[in-house]
């Protein structure tokens, strides 16, 4: 079975959490946990999004034409699940 | 205008809003009026000012201004080895601190005078009205090497855009801080309220973006300038950013891409959106306010500002009224002509000029300049390393984060060795210069050493 998108996201998360940020403990990855006081900073969000690429194939910020800096996990999510290739 | 101080304008300037609020800080905050009536006793010295405390800080350069030889504010931020090499750069007799002696090590082992910024208020009262020194205002920069380099100014120049503007009788206008105060950035903020009677609404980057965004909202907020790293940080706070009544919006350090100003155009449909290009060495360059990424063409012959532009060889040249007088080991910053060559590398697209990058490869991390050879020297001193590449990948959040592809020796173990690598990444680099991505790859290109070259190009 593949993986969602969902899913794909949650674990790289905690993967990059576990290399970017010492002493903290990973967060539950609700939809409302707010994405900058997760304890991965601004540049650890910017490794994650390169990751997800790798991972998924595609950069869903560089393809969509509207700017968009999500706020919550929930809408970073969407984000991604909303501009998957067809 | 000869030996006027900070001090000596504000009064001038700003005479009817003495009892107007000046710095609004989480713990206190101060009226115009309690600014100048700080006395020094610290005459004819050469200071340091290393204060975390924002308003404390504030309260600091103007008592010192135009009483010191020069005064030399480094941030508290700022790790051990780049505080030993800035302190090398020039000779100081004191350091003025609110920090306890176990932050202090490095200047007790340079044999600087301690003073605590709490005893300030204890100054000697006579001296009050003696300011007769040009103070030299020491900035660090970090222009041409990952290693600062603290520029000589004065505090007119660092305060020309801001001396501009006429005398001021009122004031609406509420600035947030974001800028770390100690940077030429941070200084044209500061100076702008305080010069002007706005009111300044301080917070530190020790604080979660969250919170210093709420307390600019609940301050009501009305102008803020920020790198554009930090202004993605401030959308990303979603609901709470828009509850900031922001009528001026201004974007410098690194230049501002077309999604980005969309963006804030978006959330705050009322701001005058600006983006600026300026640096610790030529001072306020140009500003544009039509929300499109770049800057007019027609600039090349009237920037309708301080600078005057040229474009040799694709690079960015400046001439400006506000630039600072040389580095601090006398090394020149202009041509005979009085041009400053900025290092910026420019693309010219339609009607527009574009900063694409550093002459020098250097990378522009969030605002903070990183040198690709310095960190890949580096990494090239682990023992399974053999072959490393630097270079910046384009990012929409952070706008650029630092890769480095590695080849390591033959029979090295990659999982163990990436591992290692890490470990070593964190412990050898201060944060902005730490590769977050890590490749390791069977066989990498290198070009040669500092040249923007393939391997230090900017990766889209």
């Amino acid at each position: 079975m593949t993986e969602s998108i969902r899913e794909i996201i949650s674990a790289t998360f905690a993967n990059v959490f576990s290399e970017q940020v010492e002493g903290v403990p990973l967060p539950e990855l609700s939809d409302d946990l707010i994405l900058l006081q997760s304890g991965l900073d601004s540049m650890g969000f910017a490794v994650l999004v390169v990751e997800l690429e790798e991972r998924l194939g595609f950069d869903p910020f560089s393809v969509s034409d509207e700017p968009f800096y999500p706020s919550t996990f929930g809408e970073f999510v969407g984000f991604y699940e909303q501009h998957k290739p067809k | 205008m000869n030996n006027i101080s900070l001090n000596d304008f504000i009064r001038a300037r700003i005479s009817l809003l003495l009892d107007n609020i000046a710095v609004i800080g989480k713990d206190e905050s101060l009226r115009f009026s309690d600014l100048v009536e700080l006395p020094s006793n610290m005459h004819g010295q050469r200071v340091v000012v290393y204060i975390s405390n924002t308003v404390n800080f504030i309260r600091a350069l103007i008592s010192l201004d135009g009483a010191v030889k020069a005064l030399c504010p480094i941030s508290t931020l700022t790790d051990k080895e780049e505080l030993v090499h800035l302190l090398s750069q020039s000779q100081f007799d004191a350091v003025v601190t609110d920090l306890n002696d176990e932050h202090l090590e490095v200047f007790a082992s340079l044999n600087l005078r301690f003073f605590n910024v709490e005893d300030m208020s204890f100054f000697d009262e006579n001296n009050l009205n003696y300011r007769k020194q040009n103070s030299t205002w020491f900035v660090p920069t970090s222009g041409t090497t990952s290693r600062p380099k603290l520029v000589r100014h004065e505090f007119v120049s660092l305060a020309a855009s801001s001396l501009k503007s006429k005398k001021k009788n009122a004031s609406t206008e509420v600035w947030g801080q974001f800028y770390d105060l100690t940077r030429y950035a941070g200084y044209q903020v500061l100076f702008n309220s305080l010069l002007n009677g706005h009111a300044l609404v301080t917070s530190s980057s020790y604080e979660q973006i969250h919170e210093r965004v709420s307390w600019c909202a609940e301050n009501s907020v009305t102008h803020i300038s920020a790198t554009p790293s930090q202004w993605r940080k401030i959308l990303m706070t979603g609901e709470d950013a828009i509850k900031i009544p922001l009528k001026q919006i201004v974007l410098g350090g690194e230049a501002a891409d077309q999604p980005l100003l969309n963006a804030l155009r978006k959330h705050f449909p009322k701001a005058t959106i600006t983006h600026t290009y300026a640096s610790t060495e030529a001072g306020l360059g140009i500003s544009v306010s039509d929300g499109m990424a770049g800057f007019p063409l027609r600039f090349l012959d009237d920037s309708a500002g301080s600078a005057s532009i040229s474009i040799r060889n694709e690079k960015l040249f400046l001439s400006t009224s506000s630039s600072a007088f040389g580095y601090s080991d006398g090394i020149e910053l202009k041509d005979s002509q009085g041009w400053i060559d900025t290092g910026d590398l420019v693309k010219i697209d339609g009607e527009r000029f574009f900063i694409i990058g550093r002459e020098s490869g250097i990378i522009n991390v969030g605002g903070d300049k990183v040198n690709p050879e310095y960190v890949r020297q580096i990494l090239l001193t682990h023992p399974n390393i053999d072959q490393v590449s630097i270079y910046g990948k384009k990012n929409p959040i952070t706008g650029m984060v630092l890769v480095a592809d590695i080849q390591l020796k033959p029979n090295a173990d990659k999982e163990l060795e990436k591992k290692s690598i890490k470990v070593f990444v964190k412990d050898k680099f201060q944060s902005k210069d730490q590769p977050r991505i890590i490749n390791i790859d069977d066989e990498i290109l290198v070009s040669s050493t500092g040249k923007l070259g393939k391997n230090h190009e900017i990766r889209k």
